[in-house]
């Protein structure tokens, strides 16, 4: 398989934080869901790639090519949407429309207006003065008109309405439509990541504790409950995230470990969503954490 | 070209500056000709003006652009130069104005004392020396600070030109054996090491502004 985005062994120090060891590799035509709780690296991990930070270690290639060895195609190559406006709030569309005209000889004006069109973004209206949905879409349109190979989305469905994330939704998967492209998606809206997610990867104090494909992850784990009298040892040791509550318990079990099921637990498939906060649970020793 | 493009970027995020500065310096200088008040008087305000607007572009911009800015499909160096394009436009602005008074004096048949050229050399050569200081200063501040840090830091320059002719002022005050003569005699060669001088620092600042974007993040 050919690959569109490969992290080899990726590092960052801060004072307070470090990014250690990320190796992550994305194929040509598939998305993958970039998940962590608040903090855990994921933005740093994208700063990196997007070259916005010099990483500490490792190398980055993005469609087999690293930005030392040549850094306009790098970024050429690269479509980023952002958690927040990143547009210089003193400018207007017609600002951006002329700095992406002598950017990119791929920008495709006309196909830039009729997003323009389509999205009713005010054309006279200083960009800070947009809504954070009006912001998106002018994000997306940057991004959309002109060609890419790989789009990173950071956060950029949150605080959408949910018409909005739905056509956010339907343009991703237009986007890798052709085979040729790859989407890495960071967020905190897992659902989001069910629907159009291939690959997963997680991320937890700036270490990669989790990396494979959706399908597979999801089959690998079942969610168990039951009273508390049918926990036996075994199974109390084998279990991700248990957590125990006076009526009972419930956890997450490997499937490889289906040997210790039997008919006095309630056995259910988990989401992702669901998977991370047990593994989180898990790292944490038993505490819950919200806000993956 | 691509150089070129980030000049544009900083001229439209700093375009109502821009045209406020150009009005300020155009009506400044004519009054001041008017007035008498000497070339060197009415262009010193222009190159003045040109330094403190030099640093315009890192007062307005925010890290959270980083996103669009430092995606778009350029080296750091083309960054830097067309961040240096913008930081020369006021002094190109300041000699053009000042060649334009000059010409308004001519019209008017007015003398236009020998020296002026010097002045005007010299000047250009000074207010490069500033911006580069400026622009050192600048990069190595960073983004992110807040814009009152900023506005304090961007003045540091104009405020040491003032300072530095004080001094130059008290100096020839105590000293009253001051050779005028002699500057005025090698006055070409001094306002051409001057204008040197201010060259050679703008070359040492771009290098220095290249190094620290090159490791800084968000840069």
């Amino acid at each position: 398989m050919e690959m569109m985005l490969e992290l080899q062994g990726v590092g960052k120090q801060y004072k307070e934080f470090a990014l250690q060891d990320v190796t992550v590799s994305l194929p040509k035509g598939y998305i993958m869901g970039y998940i962590g709780r608040n903090g855990a690296g994921k933005t740093t991990t994208i700063n990196l790639i997007n070259r916005i930070c010099n990483p500490s270690e490792g190398t980055i290639r993005v469609n087999g090519i690293t930005y030392e060895e040549d850094p306009i195609r790098y970024k050429e190559q690269i479509g980023f949407i952002g958690d927040e406006s990143y547009f210089p709030k003193e400018m207007r569309i017609k600002d951006i429309r002329s700095i992406l005209k002598h950017s990119y000889q791929s920008f495709d004006e006309k196909e830039f207006n009729q997003m323009i069109k389509n999205w009713k973004l005010p054309e006279k209206q200083k960009i800070e003065k947009f809504s954070r949905g009006m912001k998106v879409k002018l994000m997306f349109a940057c991004t959309l008109c002109r060609e890419t190979k790989l789009l990173i989305l950071d956060e950029a469905t949150n605080g959408l309405d949910p018409v909005m994330r739905e056509e956010v939704l339907e343009l991703l998967q237009d986007y890798i439509a052709s085979g040729e492209r790859s989407i890495l998606f960071s967020t905190h809206m897992l659902n989001d990541l069910e629907q159009i997610a291939d690959y997963i990867v997680f991320i937890e104090d700036g270490k990669i504790i989790l990396n494979d494909t959706k399908d597979d992850i999801l089959e690998s784990y079942v969610k168990i409950k039951g009273k508390k009298e049918d926990l036996s040892q075994v199974l109390r040791e084998r279990m991700i995230g248990i957590s125990t509550k006076d009526y009972g318990f419930e956890g997450l079990l490997s499937t490889e470990n289906a040997d210790l099921l039997s008919k006095k637990y309630v056995i259910e498939k988990p989401n992702i969503d669901q998977i991370m906060v047990h593994m989180l649970r898990e790292k944490k020793g038993g505490h819950a954490y919200e806000g993956i | 070209m691509k150089a070129f493009n980030y000049f544009k970027i900083d001229c439209i995020r700093c375009r109502y500056q821009l045209i406020m500065a150009f009005v300020i310096v155009v009506v400044f200088c004519f009054i001041c000709n008017s007035a008498q008040q000497g070339i060197g008087f009415s262009c010193g305000y222009g190159f003045f003006l040109a330094v403190i607007f030099a640093g315009q572009p890192f007062n307005q911009e925010a890290k959270s652009e980083s996103g669009f800015i430092n995606m778009l499909p350029g080296t750091r160096r083309q960054r830097v130069i067309g961040r240096f394009l913008y930081a020369l436009l006021g002094v190109v602005f300041a000699v053009v104005v000042a060649c334009a008074v000059l010409v308004s004096v001519a019209i008017r048949g007015m003398e236009i004392p020998e020296s002026t050229g010097a002045i005007l050399i010299a000047m250009t050569g000074a207010a490069l020396f500033l911006v580069s200081i400026q622009m050192v200063i600048m990069y190595s501040a960073g983004k992110g600070k807040s814009q009152q840090l900023m506005t304090i830091i961007q003045v540091v320059p104009s405020l040491l030109l003032f300072f530095i002719i004080m001094m130059i002022g008290t100096y020839v005050e105590e000293h009253n054996g001051f050779n005028y003569a002699w500057i005025l005699e090698n006055k070409a060669w001094l306002s051409s090491l001057v204008l040197a001088i201010g060259v050679l620092a703008l070359g040492m600042a771009f290098i220095v502004a290249n190094r620290i974007v090159e490791r800084r993040d968000y840069a």
